[in-house]
């Protein structure tokens, strides 16, 4: 079954880029959502029937790990895959975020062999 | 911070960023260091600031015409002929990216930093004023037809705080 994708990032360009390695992976992605930030991000969550968050970490008015955590401590999302996409590259932030539940990670900037890869890696791959 | 060791992150990242988000490979040029105020410029400024015990900031300059080109190749879309707010995002990202990369190859040396949330700046004859009193490493990128220019200084917080740190946007048309 296809799965609906949320894609939180405060940068168009990163959704954008995201959106198309999304469909060109041909991984049975359904419906591509976006946000700007994880408060949006949490809106969408609510508004529709989310199956895979990719989120950016550093956003305005809420970031990624605060997004996260909201997710994670939400039954009904709590089993929703997570995917960081980050320049935050730092040990600290990244290790912060899958302590706190986080799928894995993809630092920017990626290639879309690497989304590819990640997809395949929690369980996304055709 | 070593201004040697400064360039070569730089030119790392920027080479990385450029090949695997554009597909488009850079030549770096002769790296120089700068002080006191910026020569006038026309175009796009990105600035991302760092911060934590150390302190600094990494800005990309960027005409209008090769920020229309970089944009293009970013989105995979040949139809990018006004400076709009994609470009102006694209722009800040390219930066958010560069700069990010430097910050975190850094920390390996500095510690924890953190990044900030890039601030873009666009418009004809104007000098940013930023890292004011502060010498910057600058490093030129030939890419994609044009010369996009990348200035960067990091130091102990207590060095960065000294003088005047604030960007300041000065139009001298």
């Amino acid at each position: 079954m296809a799965l609906d994708v949320l894609i939180v990032d405060d940068s168009a360009a990163i959704r954008k880029i995201l959106q198309r390695v999304l469909v060109q992976a041909n991984v049975g992605i359904g419906k591509i959502i976006e946000a700007n930030d994880g408060r949006e991000g949490l809106e969408r969550m609510t508004a529709e029937n989310v199956g895979l968050v990719f989120s950016d970490i550093n956003m305005p008015n809420m970031d990624g790990l605060e997004f996260l955590q909201l997710i994670r401590a939400n039954p009904n999302w709590k089993n929703v895959p997570v995917v960081m996409v980050t320049t935050e590259g730092s040990q600290d932030k990244v290790f912060q975020a899958l302590q706190m539940g986080a799928s894995g990670y993809v630092k920017k900037p990626f290639t879309p062999e690497q989304i590819r890869e990640k997809l395949g890696t929690i369980g996304c791959a055709a | 911070m070593n201004t040697q060791k400064t360039v070569e992150l730089i030119r790392q990242s920027t080479l990385e960023v450029m090949s695997m988000m554009l597909g488009v490979q850079a030549e770096v040029g002769e790296p120089y260091e700068e002080s006191g105020t910026t020569e006038t410029f026309s175009g796009i400024v990105s600035l991302v600031s760092i911060s934590g015990d150390w302190a600094g900031m990494g800005s990309i300059y960027c005409g209008s015409e090769l920020a229309l080109r970089l944009t293009g190749m970013m989105l995979l879309d040949d139809q990018v002929s006004t400076v709009n707010d994609d470009v102006l995002d694209a722009m800040a990202e390219l930066a958010n990216m560069i700069v990010g990369n430097v910050k975190t190859m850094l920390e390996a040396d500095l510690g924890p930093l953190s990044l900030s949330i890039p601030t873009v700046i666009y418009g004809r004859n104007y000098r940013a004023l930023h890292g004011i009193g502060k010498t910057r490493v600058v490093v030129p990128f030939e890419v994609a037809g044009g010369t996009m220019t990348i200035k960067f200084y990091i130091l102990p917080q207590a060095s960065a705080n000294r003088g005047r740190q604030t960007g300041v946007v000065q139009n001298v048309a």
